[in-house]
């Protein structure tokens, strides 16, 4: 069965939801495609969800420009979307004189790119942004506009409002053919117009498909590590070292949940999600180097993401020798950041193309309130919502405070996995790492979803969570 | 002629070590015992030793899929593993009341298979 | 003085067993449980072993659990059932339920919130994050209560007691359990758990290894194991793979406190434990605490008479009782993992709660003037003094030392 599109998406992490939803806004009919079995399952599952300020990019790359442009429309999308957004500014800090000087190098190149409000900060007024630091340290360059948000979250935010004005969501569907046009999956042909190449780790292979050989996907692979909310008391600010070529070095991360987050390594070539030891010692020990009063003794999980790098280090966004198909791909750090400016970006070319009709809805549904969620929600707020649906008054993840109202919603919104439940409620997320409430939320996505337990997965294909029922199976 | 065995006791949780002596295929004396009820359990043991079965049986309509159960006494620790099977084979209507009957003489040597929770109808 | 309620947080066996001591008092007592049924984590312990020194008899955790439950009722207690507390704030404590939010004005308050389990991200085991990793207690749910084997093929990581028991429990259930790996050079269970969770099967128990990986993308296809030298680093060469689709972790348990860290008690860092007196007074003036929450006991009948205290206790403090002010700090010398409680008065004897941080044998343990002999004293045990009054002749501070006397 063929089906007639305007836009095929493929790749639903956050340069595709990105664009699924600002291209919503626009009377045509999209269709984003997902190999994984939720949206942001592949690299933005492992963000560290920073939105940089912007001064870390020389000004001539693709991605300077759409990072500090990407920061001043999170300002916009967090009214709208209701996202979790907050500035709580970038630390880059230097030690010593020869370190000062390079401060000043990146405080000039922000100053070019736009980037507001930047200052070096010393002394007194460091400590007081920072009491933690270590002492080596004698300055920083300052940037409020930076901010830290839910990278998954975001996905899951742009994926919904996109399918609310229309966008069709496919999930599970891996590409496996790409002509001029068409667009094959595992599950069906979709003819179409436009082709966006959002495909992460495998843009390049998705461009080949095309017959496009013309860029090449190197993985580089980030280990990053949670520590309990007790160190959110020691970190104020996104902290970063001088940069490395390769990264922007180890951070230190205060997560908008109240966690700190700590990396990542940047491991050239590795595409797995395997932790590793040594890794993380290293990690720590530069840590401590920062904040010296981080310990071991925090650490409550670690997980592994992977960067998509693109020959060239930039990203590759514009449209190719095939018609209709554009490449939005080499979408790493600060990928996230740019995202929405990303998304205008596709906009701009397909207008200049001017071979599709761009007429803005009249219906479009920009504003969307986040559904209420119990951890955030003060005594009365609460009250009223169990007043409206008693599954608030059950609390399913003690550690988080996730109410089964919240587990309900999510599966509801399309989680269809328990990796889908916990990322969008954080269910599973806190001290005990889900040892008390899976079981609970298995059930409830069983009852939700009208299928066994034994069906349920923790992130699709070949993940089922159970092997046996022992009362039904022989 | 008469040899010694060292068996841990599991009685309770003391764990203690017991020296039983066996003289021709009879466990005669035991030492190392703290209390009295740690003289039958090492003389079983090195004889034929027998376990409580704790397992689960099916339970229909109940607010539980599973309820547990344990035989009425020790049965032989060989048996354990064809037991718990056959435990699982057998479905019971909810309610059940903690030590409940389920089926008597579970095991052909006298031992019954007792609820060991109270599971209340569903709904 | 007033007919406030005393509230007990929890309806584990701490909670029942509280809730009943306070009852007997003849205070008014609330228990507030997230379950629909009381018993915690007893329901999902179907193993014989508990009860032997509380109820005289050998019970499952089940059978204990319900009849703790009905002591309780008998005396009067009231139960909340699944209702969830959000906060203790002073000794106002606010819950959540069905109904929508309450505060509830407390006489007195007992946590009795329990331990959780560490699970894979504290003890950072390298490798994959597949399906198929779970920590020993919740298979324990999954395979008792809710009736669903895990996996089929399946290595545990750490001896814990939960993990033993679950060793046999899914032995019996029709899974193969390959092996127990064990970082210590001893198992962190029970003797009696080694020789008829393991022994009677003929399960492998690895002492001095640990697991170096997890494989597997989607769900577990097998571990690599090693052994480990003193410092717990994997002796290169020693590695082997384990084929399973399931590794269950029992390495630890920690006590649950984010309702104590609500209420300001604090805590003991290394222990995670609260800080309580010897009333079992938490550093919140009204508020006590018992049983798991304050430090992991092995058996529930000890954790019975520590709860019994801290329930009749808070009934006294509800009905104007002024205890005699704890001024003396309890300092461990060194040689304890963890020692409970942190201060006491000197004027009634004090039970004091101890785990050695190595094994012992023929040692004193000794407080002021007071002394005790233990034949053997192991890490994985916890042991206990009564020390009389007279003996604490130090008021400034009380130390609790180990003296071997061999």
């Amino acid at each position: 069965m063929k089906k007639l599109y305007d836009i095929v998406i493929i790749g639903a992490g956050i340069a595709g939801s990105a664009i699924a939803r600002e291209l919503s806004r626009y009377d045509l009919k999209i269709a984003l495609l997902e190999k994984e079995a939720d949206a942001a399952f592949g690299v933005s599952k492992a963000n560290s969800g920073i939105v940089h300020a912007g001064f870390h990019s020389a000004p001539g790359m693709v991605k300077s420009r759409l990072c500090v442009r990407g920061n001043y429309l999170y300002g916009e999308l967090k009214d709208e979307l209701d996202l979790p957004f907050e500035r709580k500014g970038e630390l880059m800090i230097a030690r010593g004189a020869e370190d000062e000087e390079k401060l000043e190098f990146f405080l000039k190149q922000g100053n070019q790119l736009g980037v507001p409000d930047l200052k070096i900060v010393r002394g007194e007024e460091l400590r007081r942004l920072e009491p933690q630091l270590s002492d080596e340290i004698t300055a920083a360059l300052y940037a409020p506009s930076a901010g830290v948000i839910n990278p998954y979250e975001t996905v899951y935010r742009f994926v919904q409002n996109a399918m609310q004005n229309g966008v069709e969501f496919f999930p599970d569907s891996e590409v496996v053919a790409v002509a001029e046009g068409i667009v094959e999956t595992t599950e069906q042909t979709f003819e179409t117009k436009y082709i966006i190449n959002a495909a992460g780790l495998n843009a390049a292979k998705i461009a080949e498909m095309a017959g496009l050989h013309t860029f090449d996907i190197k993985p580089r692979k980030g280990q990053e590590y949670l520590l309990d909310r007790k160190a959110s008391a020691l970190v104020n600010h996104v902290i970063f070292p001088l940069p490395s070529k390769t990264s922007k070095g180890i951070l230190v991360i205060p997560t908008l949940d109240g966690t700190v987050m700590i990396g990542p390594s940047a491991e050239d070539g590795r595409d797995d999600d395997t932790t590793t030891n040594d890794v993380f010692d290293a990690i720590l020990a530069s840590t401590r180097t920062i904040i010296p009063s981080i310990t071991p003794k925090l650490l409550i999980s670690a997980f592994a993401g992977v960067r998509p790098v693109a020959t060239g280090d930039d990203f590759i966004i514009g449209p190719t020798g095939v018609k209709g198909f554009i490449n939005v791909a080499g979408i790493q750090s600060p990928g996230l950041t740019a995202a929405p400016a990303i998304a205008e970006a596709v906009v701009a070319i397909l207008k200049k193309n001017g071979d599709l009709l761009l007429n803005k809805k009249s219906d479009f549904i920009a504003y969307v309130p986040r559904h209420p969620k119990a951890r955030t929600m003060g005594k009365e707020d609460l009250s009223r919502s169990v007043a409206l649906d008693p599954h608030f008054g059950k609390l399913v993840c003690r550690c988080e405070h996730v109410s089964e109202a919240e587990i309900r919603q999510a599966v509801r919104e399309g989680a269809s996995t328990l990796d889908g439940i916990k990322l969008r409620t954080r269910a599973g997320m806190g001290r005990c790492q889900g040892g008390f409430c899976t079981y609970r939320i298995l059930e409830i996505m069983a009852e939700e979803l009208g299928v066994p337990m034994t069906e349920l997965t923790k992130k699709g294909a070949n993940s089922a969570l159970l092997a046996k029922d022992l009362k039904n199976d022989r | 002629m008469s040899e010694q065995h060292v068996v841990t006791c599991t009685v309770c949780p003391n764990g203690c070590e017991i020296t039983v002596t066996v003289e021709n295929g009879q466990a005669v004396s035991v030492s190392g015992n703290r209390c009295k009820r740690g003289e039958p359990y090492a003389k079983a043991e090195v004889v034929n030793p027998v376990r409580t079965l704790t397992a689960l049986v099916r339970l229909n309509g109940g607010e539980c899929a599973m309820c547990p159960v344990k035989t009425s006494r020790p049965v032989f620790k060989k048996d354990l593993k064809a037991l718990a099977e056959k435990a699982l084979s057998i479905t019971v209507d909810a309610p059940v009341r903690c030590g409940d009957v389920l089926v008597s003489d579970f095991d052909g040597n006298g031992a019954d298979l007792l609820a060991a929770r109270s599971i209340g109808a569903k709904g | 003085m007033t007919d406030k309620p005393v509230v007990i947080v929890g309806g584990g066996p701490a909670g029942l067993i509280a809730a009943t001591a306070a009852a007997e008092q003849g205070a008014n007592v609330i228990l507030v449980d997230r379950e629909k049924h009381a018993g915690g984590i007893l329901n999902q312990c179907i193993h014989t072993g508990f009860g032997l020194a509380f109820y005289k008899e050998e019970l499952t955790g089940p059978e204990f659990a319900e009849r703790a439950a009905a002591s309780a009722l008998v005396k009067g207690v009231k139960f909340m059932n699944e209702t969830s507390v959000l906060s203790v704030s002073g000794k106002t404590v606010s819950v959540i339920n069905e109904h929508g939010v309450s505060d509830i004005d407390a006489g007195a308050v007992v946590l009795c919130t329990g331990c959780r389990e560490r699970p894979r991200g504290a003890l950072h085991i390298p490798g994959t994050r597949p399906a198929g990793v779970y920590t020993a207690g919740l298979a324990q749910k999954l395979v008792n209560i809710a009736g669903f084997l895990p996996g089929k093929r399946i290595v545990i990581l750490g001896s814990g007691d939960i993990g033993l028991i679950m060793a046999r429990r899914l032995t019996l259930e029709g899974a193969e359990v390959l092996a127990v790996v064990e970082v210590m050079p001893a198992p962190g269970g029970l003797r009696r758990n080694i020789v008829q969770c393991l022994d009677d099967f003929g399960i492998p128990l690895y002492l001095s290894h640990t697991v170096t990986d997890i494989r597997g993308k989607n769900r577990v296809e097998g571990v690599t194991i090693a052994k480990v030298d003193e410092k717990f680093n994997p002796v290169e060469g020693t590695s082997f793979d384990l084929d399973c689709d399931t590794l269950l972790l029992s390495v630890g348990l920690i006590p649950e406190n984010e309702i104590a860290e609500t209420a300001g008690a604090e805590i003991d860092p290394a222990s995670n434990g609260m800080l309580v007196d010897e009333n079992l007074m938490t550093t919140v003036d009204g508020v006590f605490g018992c049983g798991n929450a304050l430090h992991v006991h092995n058996l529930v009948d000890d954790l019975a008479v520590e709860a019994a205290q801290a329930g009749k206790n808070a009934a006294l403090y509800a009905a104007g009782h002024v205890f005699a002010p704890c001024t003396i700090p309890v300092v461990n010398d060194g040689a304890f993992g963890n020692v409970v409680p942190a201060r006491v008065s000197g004027t009634q004897p004090a039970v004091i709660r101890f785990r050695v941080r190595r094994p012992q044998k023929g040692a004193a343990v000794s407080v002021g003037t007071f002394s005790k002999r233990f034949a053997h004293l192991q890490p994985n045990t916890m042991e206990s003094v009564t020390v009389p009054a007279d003996a604490f002749t130090d008021k400034k501070e009380a130390v609790l030392c180990l003296n071997n006397t061999l």
